[in-house]
């Protein structure tokens, strides 16, 4: 594994930065066809619960991986889910990056979402940390793995909109 | 509620696969359990108007005659308990 300079270090952290403010506004945007195209054409994606990642138990809450099983959750919410009209703010936190080498970086953040329904009704729906894996090309980004783990159990409700 | 999934301990690497795949359907993400959350959401905050008295909301109406246009209902169900209460002198 290659050690990158810090300045290419930070060049790194800057583009994730961006990727990542891009991604959350999509979500929080409705642009959810979008979604599947921030990800390898097989990545993994996950969300799980604290109490099972800390177990070391392999559940999730929601598992995709492959670019079909991303689409496949957006058709699912757009055509046949039943649920209430909902948005999602994201807030996230500063990035801490756990591995950085010229092909491929991994970091962990803290993030938010405060979700509000149709009627007006506010909660902080998630909490928690994501644990994403980006593959760096020349000109994009890429998210090869976004495991979310949630820091309550509970989900109020149901996770129909990805995190 | 609360979703327990369970596995076997010696299911091998491939099982578990499938399991955790296939556990897409269920839990608040579920394909098929999610709506349920929807409607028990609605149910509860109906049902929440008076938490000290009792709410019943028979789903199409009352009767136990087969509904014509609509298989949401639980005219099967009430068919079936008349039937227990019948048999059992009730």
């Amino acid at each position: 594994m290659t050690i990158l300079p810090v300045t290419d270090q930070l060049l790194v952290r800057t583009r994730i930065e961006a990727f990542m403010a891009d991604y959350v506004h999509a979500i929080d945007a409705d642009r959810l066809e979008e979604w599947p195209n921030y990800f390898t054409e097989d990545a993994v994606y996950q969300v799980r619960t604290r109490e099972n990642h800390e177990c070391g138990l392999p559940l999730n809450v929601m598992s995709c991986s492959g670019h079909g099983m991303l689409r496949d959750r957006i058709s699912a919410l757009r055509t046949a889910n039943i649920y209430e009209p909902h948005v999602y703010c994201h807030l996230i936190g500063p990035f801490r990056i756990l591995d950085c080498n010229p092909g491929s970086a991994q970091t962990e953040s803290n993030f938010q979402v405060i979700r509000t329904m149709v009627d007006g009704a506010m909660s902080i729906f998630a909490c928690g940390r994501a644990f994403d894996t980006f593959a760096i090309g020349s000109d994009a980004l890429k998210l090869s793995e976004r495991i979310i783990v949630l820091d309550s159990r509970q989900i109020d409700t149901l996770l129909v909109i990805p995190l | 509620m609360l979703w327990t999934v369970l596995g076997f301990a010696d299911d091998d690497e491939d099982l578990l696969k499938v399991r955790i795949r296939n556990n897409n359907l269920v839990g608040p993400a579920g394909f098929i359990s999610m709506e349920d959350g929807c409607v028990g959401g609605f149910v509860q905050r109906t049902a929440k108007v008076d938490p000290s008295a009792e709410t019943i909301m028979p789903m199409g109406g009352r009767g136990i005659e087969p509904s014509e246009g609509s298989r949401v209902t639980e005219a099967a169900v009430r068919g079936f308990w008349k039937g227990w209460r019948e048999c059992m002198g009730l």
